[in-house]
């Protein structure tokens, strides 16, 4: 199976914010494993928080795009929010495919509906649960949730920039589950 | 029409041969060549549209992407820079959304290669496509061009903006 790596939403923004510090750092490490023949999938999970994340700022007027680019952000705000934020997802997820080579993927069975005692849960949070051990926050729990669930897509790695909460736990998911973490920091560009 | 910003073909004709004289390159004068004869292309269509011309990158090739607009449904063409993306060039298309992300995309797919500067076309008509269509190909052009659609004009720290939504 192909060697593939979950990218989560900290590395695909910074991959497309060109003035965030790990900018190259990322776009760099993303090129790399892609010329040494791994894959780079991220969930539908990562990239709702990366659309959210973008088109809130976007409407919000609280990120100033390059001024060619805000002509076309303003064309489509001036319509309304709603035909922005439709509009900017599938630039992300068209871009981040294209140049990057970053695949959403979705899995079906991650929502597939299970039974725990009385409870029904979807797999995805059950897994979640399952995971509380690692002792993380919730939202970067579900990226390990989706990233442990995708093992059988060949998933063996998460790329992340979040040092601050992976690393206490790298060791831990790479022992416990298998799953390498890398943490992209300033200092690798 | 109109005629309150239209620019005289001989200003274009002054402006591009300036600039092309201007350029230290073997290429100068085969660039001169083609800023008169793109100056002459446009004479006959210029009040129909082509109201507005700064030109900074005076090469053959700009000259030949000049000659390919549709000067009659064109306002204006600009050539500028940003700090964040560099020099770029801005084409005002009177057109609907589909008919400009054609133009831009033509654009592109002929120019790019030789350009190397990043090319945007904006519209002044309707949206006739749905927005994720647009969205679609608009971040397929942007990857040709290797300009990120979230190129911002100021820092941004990711991990610091993620941890704020939650």
């Amino acid at each position: 199976m192909v060697a593939t790596s979950y990218v989560d939403s900290s590395i695909i923004l910074s991959a497309l914010i060109t003035t965030d510090p790990r900018h190259q750092a990322s776009v760099e490490t993303l090129k790399k494993l892609r010329e040494h023949g791994c894959e780079l999938i991220t969930s539908t999970y990562a990239f709702t928080e990366v659309a959210n994340t973008t088109c809130r700022r976007a409407i919000n007027g609280e990120w100033q795009f390059a001024a060619p680019l805000a002509k076309l952000v303003n064309q489509l705000k001036a319509l309304s929010p709603q035909a922005l934020c439709e509009a900017l997802a599938p630039t992300l997820f068209s871009f981040l495919e294209e140049l990057h080579g970053v695949k959403v993927i979705e899995d079906p069975e991650l929502y597939s509906i299970e039974s725990v005692d009385t409870a029904r849960i979807a797999k995805i949070f059950r897994e979640a649960i399952n995971l509380a051990w690692v002792d993380i926050r919730t939202k970067d729990l579900l990226h390990i949730a989706a990233a442990s669930l995708m093992k059988k897509h060949g998933v063996n790695r998460i790329l992340t920039a979040d040092v601050e909460d992976f690393k206490k736990i790298k060791d831990k998911l790479e022992r416990e589950l298998g799953l390498k973490v890398e943490i992209l920091t300033t200092q690798q560009s | 029409m109109r005629d309150n910003h239209a620019i005289n073909p001989d200003t274009i004709a002054i402006t591009l041969q300036e600039a092309c004289n201007a350029i230290l390159s073997p290429l100068a004068e085969r660039a001169h060549e083609l800023a008169v004869s793109a100056a002459e292309q446009t004479r006959g269509r210029i009040s129909g549209g082509l109201s507005m011309l700064h030109l900074l990158p005076p090469q053959p090739h700009t000259l030949h992407l000049l000659a390919r607009l549709p000067a009659s449904r064109v306002r204006s063409v600009t050539f500028s820079k940003d700090p964040s993306l560099g020099s770029y060039i801005l084409v005002e298309a009177e057109m609907r959304a589909s008919e400009a992300l054609e133009l831009w995309e033509k654009l592109v797919e002929e120019h790019y290669q030789q350009l190397k500067t990043p090319i945007f076309v904006v519209w002044s008509g309707g949206l006739d496509l749905s927005p994720a269509q647009l969205g679609h190909r608009l971040g397929k052009l942007l990857a040709k061009m290797h300009v990120s659609p979230l190129t911002l004009s100021h820092p941004v720290d990711v991990v610091k903006e993620l941890k704020k939504e939650w």
